[in-house]
């Protein structure tokens, strides 16, 4: 009897178990990780999983001589996307095949390679995650691979994981021709970059799977059965041996940032694996940004109490100007807000700022009106704040005084503001100011930093970039960089002949690293001006670029408040030697390019750009770009440029394209800092669509200060 | 025309005066009397605290890892701010956190009841406008309910105070929170409050009034 009730006891317990579990798991959270090939999965294979919306990852992976490098990025919650370096070594191993090219075997085989995934189905109760792949869907085919995979978890500590793949995930223990056709079979003469579309889900297919098991916070078990034969590597190359499909791993996560693995793969390699994943939307440790809060706004007489405040009769005070100038100085210097230029009339001040520190424009706005109200006497209702960059006043911003005092301690008052403050055009100045802050102008600045040149994956060298500027008055720059080389190892890159006869505008980077230990990168000057409502102009002249130099010109019409941009872009120039120095004599190369441009903001943080024109190599076409950007500043975009060269004359990669990152250094410090770090990654630098890289277009310096940019920040305005 | 001259002068001084009296209520600004003149918060007594002879409170933010002590900035209307040596700025109105700046995911703006109001019990609505993930506003609407947990005798630095303690209860749809209050008298002498997801409670306890 005892031990009937026991049994029911346990029975029941057992039961409360399975049903918590099955309860637990709508809102539990077990967090996707990922493989050697930098997307959600399991060791080498991937899973049905999704990264969360904006995430961003940086995966280094490496088993035997297989080495991976990935850059994924989750572009919406549904669309993510990769871009891989992969590099194979012990390419010549097997003596007994034909060196691809006579007398210059690789020894080790690159391939760079792109990725799209698309969620099928999100994860719910009984539905487990489905996720469609399409892997190196552009390249040589390499690495060419589909799938259709799906991953279930359970109470928050397994998840499961079974799919089906074609290409390279369908080469071991294949079972025939489900969709039938015929697949191409890699070919490394090829120029890659078409889609090869007439492939996808082609051939043979094969089932993988495997499971991950969270122990705890930190350690995963991870196992799984690959169908990745790996016929060129462990077959006729013999880089390693495929002993059998099964790999097993263990991984620890150090935070919410890193995590690392070491495996078993393949019965016969030992591999390891390191995943930094970055959520744009969130800075690491902290949400919103740190730093000491704000003046208080300073709340007027009623003029009923004090009708003698707010007479206006002060404007007419000789050194009114300098007075009060000198008391807004106090409240903004320590926010790193420098005055332009300041007047007024007895009920409107316009104070023009340059904003050198805080990352979001809405709070170096606010911190502003702040200040004009502690400031200004009473009879001043209207505060126009412009802010000024490069000498040029890019908006205007008009809030009411009386606003600001009746809403600093309101619920909701940032979108209460926000519903009553105007943009417009920054307009000419009140007249009777007295010009820009001592310090402002005639001004040198200089910094220092660690930089690098690349020639070839890995190569390339690392030295010092030391950059100098000096601001001669409003909009007029003069600006250069200098790079000294410390250490490198360009000449061991084996680079072959990539085909194409377009002139060399771009390609020799080679040339340029290793015939310059000491270069003059940049030598400009530089005249920005607002010489109509709405219109921006940049004339830059000098040595644009390491590898071109001339004259660019560049006109852009955008309204404060409006979504559009429209461009035009003019440059003369001449491509310089490959000493970095001042000769123009080594290409004997001069050319005229120019755009049309169009820029979109189409909200929720999605921009699109559009450029028509004349390329480098003096080939015509257009290029098209697509960014997601944060509130914060993180943005991350992919450009392709499509001309009228020919195939054949751009040789391989046949059209440049590329993805570019931009991290705030606020996001990194979670401090307002106005620095942030660039970066443009191509897979193949070549001649085609290339266009010179002048520094301080005109779309990026001014659209700051614009409300489709200080609107994804406007929550700062009370900060 | 002499008059006019002689007025906007008046004016004009009257308006630098009001600065000048100005950086008395923000003193960060001129570096001086602050939170941070007190002694690091570990090996300060009370006689310490006391020698600043202005109004202290003591803050402890535990997800943070923050505990500082605030001194008065400014008192405006029925709200009063104050701030921590480095800039952190806590905005009462009625004794009532409304606003908090230098945390990260800050309370930027609230709709709160005033003490008085969570003494007498009742119910009402509260609103909380917080700093959320990429830097946009994040919003909670919660139902609020008092209720008087008993008297508590609460110590701060050696001194004991004689206490009620009242919980204010807000609900809302798949969320809840508590915020404490100790009461003495009419005043808050202790109190726990929520600012946002990222930050949680926050407490507050006034040394020296």
């Amino acid at each position: 009897m005892a031990s009937k009730t026991r049994s029911l006891l346990l029975a029941t317990v057992c039961a409360s178990v399975i049903t918590v579990s099955l309860a637990d798991r709508s809102n539990a959270e077990m967090k996707p990780t990922l493989s050697f090939s930098g997307v959600p999965g399991l060791i080498d294979m991937p899973s049905g999983d999704t990264m969360p919306d904006g995430t961003f990852n940086l995966s280094v992976s490496k088993f035997g001589e297989v080495a991976r490098a990935t850059i994924s990025f989750q572009i919406t919650s549904w669309m993510a996307a990769s871009f891989r370096l992969q590099s194979t070594g012990k390419w010549d191993n097997n003596t007994d095949l034909q060196p691809a090219l006579p007398n210059e075997p690789y020894t080790t085989y690159n391939d760079r390679s792109f990725d799209l995934r698309f969620r099928l189905a999100e994860e719910g109760i009984w539905m487990p995650a489905v996720t469609l792949g399409l892997q190196d869907f552009l390249g040589t085919g390499f690495n060419s691979a589909e799938y259709l995979v799906a991953t279930k978890t359970f109470n928050d500590r397994l998840k499961v994981t079974a799919g089906i793949g074609w290409g390279r995930y369908g080469s071991y223990q294949s079972f025939g021709n489900p969709f039938s056709g015929i697949r191409d079979t890699w070919d490394p003469s090829g120029l890659g970059s078409e889609l090869n579309a007439g492939n996808w889900f082609r051939g043979p297919a094969s089932l993988f799977g495997g499971f991950e098991y969270k122990i705890n916070d930190k350690w995963t078990v991870k196992a799984e059965y690959s169908s990745d034969n790996y016929d060129l590597e462990a077959g006729n190359k013999k880089v390693f041996e495929r002993k059998n499909p099964y790999n097993i791993g263990v991984e620890y996560a150090w935070g919410d940032n890193v995590r690392v693995g070491a495996y078993s793969l393949y019965g016969s390699e030992f591999g390891l694996s390191f995943h930094l994943v970055m959520d744009p939307k969130n800075r690491p440790g902290t949400i919103g940004v740190l730093g000491s809060g704000p003046v208080p706004v300073v709340t007027r007489p009623s003029r009923a109490s004090d009708p003698d405040a707010y007479d206006g009769g002060w404007v007419t005070q000789a050194d009114a100007n300098a007075v009060l100038r000198k008391n807004l100085t106090r409240y903004l210097e320590k926010d790193g807000i420098r005055i332009e230029d300041f007047a007024y009339t007895a009920d409107r001040v316009q104070i023009r700022i340059r904003n050198d520190k805080i990352d979001a424009p809405a709070q170096a706005i606010g911190r502003t009106a702040r200040a004009l109200s502690i400031v200004m006497p009473a009879s001043v209702e209207f505060f126009d704040i412009v802010p000024v960059v490069k000498g040029m006043g890019v908006s205007k911003v008009t809030i009411r005084r009386s606003d600001l005092e009746r809403l600093e301690h309101t619920p909701n008052n940032a979108a209460t503001l926000r519903e009553r403050v105007t943009w417009s055009d920054a307009g000419a100045m009140i007249p009777g100011g007295l010009g820009p802050e001592e310090g402002l102008y005639q001004k040198f600045r200089w910094r220092i930093l660690p930089g690098f040149r690349v020639t070839a994956p890995a190569r390339g060298d690392i030295g010092i970039r030391a950059s100098a500027s000096y601001d001669f008055a409003p909009g007029w720059i003069a600006s250069g960089t200098v790079y000294q080389k410390i250490a490198g190892n360009s000449e061991k890159a084996k680079l072959v002949d990539k085909g194409g006869t377009l002139p060399h505008v771009r390609s020799d980077t080679r040339e340029y690293n290793e015939g310059s230990d000491f270069a003059f990168e940049r030598a400009t000057l530089a005249w920005y001006a607002r010489p109509a409502p709405n219109v921006y102009s940049r004339v830059t002249v000098g040595y644009l670029e390491r590898m071109h130099g001339g004259v660019s010109g560049e006109v852009l019409w955008k309204p404060a408040d409006s979504p559009l941009a429209l461009g035009v872009e003019v440059n003369y120039t001449k491509q310089r030697d490959t000493d970095g120095m001042f000769g123009f004599g080594e290409y004997d190369y001069a050319i005229t390019t120019g755009y049309l441009s169009a820029y979109y903001d189409f909200g929720n943080g999605y921009l699109g750009q559009l450029d028509v024109g004349r390329y480098l190599a003096g080939d015509v076409g257009a290029t098209l770009t697509l960014d997601r950007e944060f509130a914060n500043g993180w943005k991350v975009g992919a450009f392709a440029t499509l001309t009228d060269a020919s195939a054949a004359e751009v040789g391989e990669g046949r059209f440049d394209k590329g993805i570019r990152i931009t991290i705030p250094m606020n996001w990194m410090l979670s401090n307002p800092t106005r620095q942030e770090i660039n970066q443009t990654i191509r897979p193949l630098q070549r001649d085609g669509g290339a266009r010179v890289d002048v520094e301080g277009r005109l779309y990026d310096t001014i659209r700051d200060y614009h409300t489709d940019r200080v609107d994804d920040q406007w929550s700062r305005v009370w900060r | 025309m002499a008059l006019k001259t002689t007025s906007a002068l008046l004016v004009l001084l009257a308006t630098l005066a009001g600065c000048a009296k100005l950086e008395k209520l923000v003193p960060q600004l001129s570096g001086g009397q602050a939170g941070g003149q007190l002694a690091p918060i570990g090996n300060v007594s009370r006689a310490d605290i006391e020698k600043s002879n202005e109004p202290v409170m003591k803050l402890r933010v535990p997800s943070r890892g923050i505990e500082t002590f605030l001194t008065i900035r400014d008192r405006r209307g029925d709200v009063v701010q104050w701030f921590s040596a480095d800039g952190m700025l806590f905005s009462f109105r009625g004794d009532v956190l409304i606003e908090t700046r230098g945390l990260g995911a800050d309370l930027m703006s609230s709709a709160a009841p005033q003490a008085g109001q969570i003494a007498s019990g009742g119910g009402y609505r509260r609103s909380y406008f917080f700093m959320d993930a990429d830097d946009q506003t994040g919003r909670r609407d919660y139902t609020c309910v008092t209720s008087t947990d008993g008297s508590e005798t609460v110590t701060i630095y050696g001194r004991g105070h004689n206490t009620r303690k009242i919980s204010e209860t807000c609900e809302r749809e798949g969320g809840r929170l508590t915020n404490h209050y100790w009461l003495e008298g009419g005043k808050v002498r202790k109190s726990r409050e929520w600012v946002s997801p990222g930050i949680g409670q926050i407490e507050f306890e006034r040394v020296v009034d």
